[in-house]
């Protein structure tokens, strides 16, 4: 048996790795390793106050930090018969585009570019791109204010509680923000133009089934009570355990989910093969012109579909500013109308559909389970990977091609291995 | 390089209105937290220009100050395992830097991407590392760590006198 290790896997969010084992041109394993240790923050929270498991769970990571408690919010929100106003929601959907900004744009320009554009990172990257990693920054920069200001501060923020908000941001501080976003729009049309002129491979394409939430309204969207499938149906939120059916790996820190046995996908790849046809706009027409039948057999794309989101979140962006400007009172926090309660809060964080179940007990969290985007993907990773690996050893090619390709299907998944508290290990028999 | 001259290499840089100062770390996390707690002391004798985490955001600092013609030099000091004992400094340029720091840092920009950009800009960049001796959160600085801090202040925060500075 010989093996190949990459360890730690580059450009991902924490640590993680590759495992291939092979004999000859047959593949006996491909494995991506989560090698960040549990952290057991579904009994952490256990006992806790509401308030408490926000300021916890949000914590699980520093980059998803408000897309954790965005689906926290929502949980113990239906567990405690919450229902927030208008405002609180607009502003509520503001934090969630800014976060979603600023890792789209990170991940897109600067941790999976290089890859296409053959170079190692994006500081070898930087001296023929320069203007354009300093716009993509620009652009990050934008993505933490609105975090920043809708959330308290840029990371694991106080200020969204459960009920509302603690602070309304100021009427000339969202101006500014809605003035921005139109004058970002060239730059995220610019990641998807350099993206869709690469040549993306094609030798591991296979079928999969894509989730998100269903966003309702006929719109595009990245919250919803409800899971849109690619198979056709629609299934409530609260029925996630059937569609995720999350089981321990030997190999993995994370668990794996399988949806009716087999592998599924989440992520922008994944709202944009059930939703993009929703889209209007610049977004709309770019989906338009770049999608095709390849985006359902090949996970690579969604770094496009990343990019065509940005575009979209910032169109979104000057509509639900405008929503939050015209409602003048800041509305109080809504208190809780019962002390015991079950919910489940999803919402499509970066890298995928999150869950964040609950069950309120005498005010206090009595039991709890999060089921985060990568953790999802993991089946999916290995599966593509899998495959990329059999054709590359059949054609006889190279350990360093072998690990470049590998690398390049799971950074495309841009995994947030942090919060699926694991990499590629490549180990090939030459007999 | 001695101490002694790093010191004095550091005097000069800093004695120039023209640098701009960006201290790095984690304040929680022991001696990662020694850029951080460098850079505050800084600002003490020299307001102008002086950055520092959490309050600021590394590569929102520098995204400004390529747009800031006044400014032609950045100093970034942070915990940097060099393999040395814990608090031996070293002060590095941009070359240098990009050997001892890692490419990929996955929770922001990598430190050595935006030296990269200041340089395309004509603008130049050095590390001023500390090597640390313990990460361990919600710990105190170790004693080699804290003494190195105690020798900045005397030898270059005490000593400071800025050229520029309206």
């Amino acid at each position: 048996m010989r093996e190949i290790l990459i360890e730690p896997l580059a450009r991902v969010e924490g640590d993680g790795g590759i495992t291939i084992r092979a004999e000859g041109k047959k593949v006996k394993e491909v494995r991506f390793d989560i090698l960040e240790g549990t952290r057991l923050v579904e009994t952490l929270v256990v006992g806790k106050t509401p308030a408490e498991d926000l300021s916890i769970t949000c914590r699980i990571c520093a980059i998803c930090t408000l897309s954790h408690r965005y689906a926290a919010l929502r949980g113990l929100e239906k567990a405690l018969g919450i229902g927030v106003p208008p405002k609180a929601q607009a502003l509520r959907s503001l934090m969630h585009l800014g976060e979603l900004l600023e890792s789209n744009s990170l991940h897109v320009f600067l941790l999976a570019l290089p890859d296409f554009l053959g170079y190692p990172n994006a500081i070898a990257m930087a001296e023929k791109y320069g203007d354009d990693v300093i716009k993509a920054l620009a652009l990050k920069k934008y993505a933490n204010h609105i975090m920043a200001v809708t959330s308290g501060r840029m990371i694991h923020g106080e200020n969204p509680v459960v009920g509302g908000f603690g602070k309304y941001p100021d009427r000339d501080v969202l101006s500014d923000i809605k003035k921005q976003s139109q004058e970002l729009i060239p730059t995220a049309e610019r990641a998807v133009a350099i993206l869709a002129g690469l040549s993306i491979p094609d030798y591991f394409e296979q079928e999969t089934v894509f989730m998100c939430c269903e966003p309702g309204d006929s719109d595009y969207g990245i919250v919803g009570d409800s899971i849109r499938i690619s198979d056709g149906q629609v299934v409530d939120a609260s029925e996630y355990r059937m569609l995720t059916n999350e089981r321990f790996c030997t190999h993995s820190a994370a668990k794996h989910c399988l949806y009716n046995g087999k592998p599924y996908t989440v992520g922008a790849i994944a709202r944009m093969n059930n939703l993009g046809e929703r889209l209007t706009g610049q977004a709309g027409k770019l989906f338009k012109k770049h999608r095709n039948k390849r985006w359902h057999t090949n996970p690579v794309f969604n770094n496009l579909a990343q990019a065509i989101e940005m575009v979209w979140a910032l169109e979104q962006i000057p509509k639900i500013v405008d929503s939050i400007l015209k409602v003048k009172n800041d509305p109080p926090i809504v208190q809780p109308s019962r002390k015991e309660g079950e919910g489940v809060g999803a919402v499509e964080a970066p890298r995928g559909t999150l869950y964040h179940y609950y069950r309120i007990q005498d005010g206090l969290v009595a039991d709890a389970n999060l089921i985060i985007p990568t953790g999802q993907n993991l089946e999916d990773i290995e599966k593509y990977m899998r495959k990329a690996v059999e054709v590359l050893l059949s054609q006889g090619a190279d350990d360093q091609t072998i690990r470049m390709q590998a690398e390049i299907i799971a950074r495309a998944y841009d995994p947030c291995i942090s919060c699926s508290t694991h990499m590629v290990r490549f180990e090939r028999d030459v007999k | 390089m001695s101490n002694e001259a790093t010191f004095q290499s550091l005097s000069i840089l800093l004695a120039d209105a023209s640098t701009a100062v960006i201290g790095l770390g984690n304040p929680d996390r022991s001696d990662d937290g020694i850029g951080v707690e460098m850079a505050r002391q800084l600002k003490r004798r020299r307001p102008e220009h002086v950055f520092f985490e959490p309050e600021h955001n590394p590569e929102d600092v520098v995204l400004e100050l390529l747009e800031t013609e006044r400014i032609r030099n950045v100093l970034f000091i942070d915990a940097v395992d060099f393999g040395d004992k814990p608090g031996a400094m070293k002060l590095s340029g941009a070359a240098d830097a990009k050997r001892l720091l890692p490419a990929i840092s996955t929770h922001q920009v990598p430190i050595t991407l935006l030296m990269e950009l200041l340089q395309a800009k004509g603008k130049q960049s050095r590390l001023f590392g500390i090597q640390p001796g313990s990460a361990a959160l919600f710990s105190e600085m170790t004693d080699s760590v804290k003494q190195a801090l105690d020798d900045f202040n005397k030898s270059v925060v005490d000593k400071i006198r800025i050229k520029g500075f309206s």
